[in-house]
């Protein structure tokens, strides 16, 4: 067989650029424009929200009751308050899970953890993530996702050809030339590219989607839900800022909880979160967010009212894919979310118990005026001081048990506190003064087990030969 | 015959031989026709295997029995040296069951694989009817269910209980009982699914952590 032609080359390479380089994921997809359109349009959708549908299983289980059902129907109803048409459509879950986590699912599912809502001090910053999550299921991100990760495959079928007709590394020169920016780099793109560098893909495209298995499938949807592309991303945030401006007057809120997320996720001492993002992506959203602040000074919310006209206007001027227009809501101060304060315990008492001892401490010291924090919290801190190892942690950790028990003087996790410190310096005698108290008000027989493998240990100390 | 016949018969039945040796030598799994007691070669404990369970071949102290399956009920002891045992962690004789109860439930969150985890082998062929990736515990599944001191033969140790669910949306039941001994830290774990077998075979493990006798290492010359 002849070897092609430069041309004929040229154009297959022209075609495949085509294929990567534009923004293939406008090309088909647009996004929904009202509540109304808010549904599957074809096969491919459908299957995106068949898998969406098994994906809420695994992460919603069993009854919601108690403080945790409070809480979902009070961040139901700030989506119902801000979102009136979207509501319906939407459906909100909140999680008990310690892990900072915002989740949406094509089909309007969207999953916030109590971890994610420790985070969150007001009603706005609320906002902010429902308005990026909101804003992936308006902009239909995870079937563009997906979608992109097609094309990518059915452009090897363009690549083929020319593989076959020219070198190794002609075809590796012909990628080069495409100058591959990190922004092409969508789930397609990189597959593409490891493809042609390792072995190539069998098939059209179309044959493609429907030949991986279910749970490869099933895979590649959540990959699409949990790791969208920058680009996507950025789509999110611009329209989470537009939602902001319109509703509160500002994207201030906006600014602060990416500050307060990369805070932390740069002083963690392990993976930030699995679920939302890294600090790269953190930071890069924080000078899109400054730079948007630089350009749309705030308004209070009560002035917005009166600029609709101007909104209208700026709206007809937006880009294509605006939002339904809602009145703005002034923001007085409320106590946000009551009912988060048992289980804003149970989160702290997970990062406790996972050694997220930094975390936990931060959790538990930065100011958070609106929402007061359990009254155990301070035992929690006392705990993960001590656990740190340090002197000025196990001091101050101590100091705090101390306190406590001014405060609670049969608190029998402080008094076990204490007698283990006192074990760990070998003072057997105060140790054992401390255990015995906390095994008389200890609440369970499985605590009073423990305490009793300690008395032990102390008695052991106490009976061992003195050093000379 | 001729020489050169001879030496090929001489050659062709010394690698049948070996090959038969090699396969009678090959290990297996160990049926358990009646209960009898099992010590692994450091002689660190004696643990009474149950009637009708299988014994995975083992020349270490690990022992993993199971009566239907590994993935329908499993009882294991692991051992692994203080210095290893966690990753980061120093562990030493003096470290309290509670401690090593927190370091291990930590050691169990670690293990759970991403949620996304997706390698491009799994959608392809054969591979795709056996995701065996779906098997292991979902990430952030792993809930603790009770912690409780307890004791293995006079030895001070936890017991950890905890529950998981797989890829496949199959909860698992564990039960793991740790303490350290003879310098090592010791994990004995029971993991059933929780529909059906945790609860028939729950009776099973707790009369193996009942039975089970630790004693002092012996290598050589060891007097039972």
């Amino acid at each position: 067989m002849r070897a092609p032609t430069l041309r004929w080359r040229t154009a297959l390479c022209a075609l495949a650029f085509a294929v990567l380089a534009a923004p293939a994921q406008a090309f088909f997809y647009d996004a929904f424009t009202e509540a109304a359109e808010l549904r599957p349009h074809d096969e491919l959708e459908q299957r995106v929200w068949d898998e969406a549908d098994t994906l809420r299983s695994q992460w919603v289980r069993g009854r919601v009751g108690g403080a945790l059902d409070a809480t979902q129907r009070a961040v139901r109803a700030s989506v119902g308050q801000h979102w009136p048409e979207l509501a319906p459509r939407l459906r909100v879950f909140v999680i008990d899970n310690a892990d900072v986590l915002a989740l949406s699912s094509a089909n309007g599912d969207i999953i916030l953890s109590t971890g994610m809502l420790m985070r969150l001090d007001t009603e706005e910053e609320l906002q902010v993530v429902l308005s990026r999550e909101i804003a992936h299921v308006m902009q239909r991100h995870a079937v563009r996702s997906v979608h992109a990760a097609r094309l990518g495959a059915g452009a090897n079928v363009v690549f083929e050809s020319v593989m076959n007709a020219t070198s190794f590394v002609s075809t590796l020169g012909a990628l080069a030339s495409f100058q591959v920016t990190p922004d092409m780099l969508v789930a397609g793109g990189k597959a593409l590219v490891q493809a042609q560098l390792g072995r190539l893909k069998e098939g059209m495209a179309d044959s493609f989607v429907r030949s991986v298995s279910s749970g490869a499938f099933d895979a590649m949807v959540k990959s699409s839900l949990f790791g969208y592309s920058e680009s996507l991303e950025r789509e999110a945030d611009d329209f989470a800022l537009a939602a902001l401006v319109q509703r509160f007057g500002s994207a201030q809120a906006f600014e602060r909880v990416t500050q307060r997320l990369l805070d932390e996720a740069l002083a963690d001492e392990k993976k930030f979160s699995s679920f939302y993002a890294n600090e790269d992506r953190l930071a890069r959203r924080l000078k899109a967010v400054q730079a948007h602040a630089a350009e749309h000074p705030a308004q209070a919310p009560a002035q917005a009212a009166a600029f609709a006209p101007a909104l209208a206007t700026s709206q007809a001027q937006a880009p294509e894919h605006s939002l339904p227009e809602v009145t703005v809501v002034a923001t007085a101060p409320q106590p946000y979310l009551p009912a988060m304060t048992p289980l804003a315990l149970n989160v702290l008492e997970t990062e406790l118990a996972l050694g997220r001892l930094g975390r936990t401490m931060r959790n538990i010291e930065r100011p958070r005026a609106p929402v007061p924090l359990p009254v155990q919290a301070k035992a929690v801190l006392a705990e993960a001081c001590v656990a740190r190892a340090d002197a000025a942690s196990t001091d101050k950790g101590e100091t705090l048990a101390r306190e406590v028990l001014a405060q609670s003087p049969t608190d029998a996790r402080m008094l076990k506190l204490l007698g283990l410190q006192a074990l760990k310096r070998g003072q057997a005698q105060e140790a054992s003064q401390w255990l015995l108290q906390a095994s008389e008000h200890a609440a369970s027989d499985d605590e009073r087990g423990f305490i009793a493998q300690y008395l032990r240990r102390a008695e052991k100390i106490a009976a061992a030969p003195k050093a000379p | 015959m001729t020489l050169a016949l001879k030496r090929r018969l001489a050659l062709l039945t010394g690698l049948t031989t070996l090959v038969l040796a090699c396969t009678a030598c090959a290990p297996t799994w160990k049926n358990v026709r009646k209960q009898e007691a099992f010590t692994g070669p450091s002689r660190a404990y004696v643990a009474m295997l149950p009637e009708d369970w299988k014994r995975a071949p083992t020349d270490s102290d690990v022992l993993l029995i199971t009566r239907d399956g590994l993935f329908l009920q499993q009882i294991s002891i692991t051992r692994h040296r203080l210095d290893e045992a966690f990753a980061g962690t120093k562990v030493t004789p003096d470290t309290l069951p509670a401690e090593l109860a927190a370091l291990q439930f930590k050691q169990f969150r670690l293990e759970e694989p991403e949620l996304a985890r997706y390698t491009k082998d799994e959608g392809k062929g054969v591979l795709a009817l056996f995701p065996v990736a779906q098997g292991k515990p979902l990430a952030g599944t792993t809930e603790r269910v009770a912690l409780r001191a307890v004791q293995v033969d006079g030895r001070d140790a936890f017991r950890l209980d905890t529950s998981s669910r797989n890829g496949w949306g199959l909860d698992y039941v564990s039960q793991s009982v740790g303490f350290v001994h003879e310098g090592d830290y010791w994990l004995v774990r029971y993991l059933a699914p929780k529909l059906h077998y945790a609860q028939r075979d729950q009776a099973t493990f707790d009369g193996f952590l009942a039975q089970l006798k630790l004693k002092p290492k012996c290598f050589l010359f060891c007097g039972d």
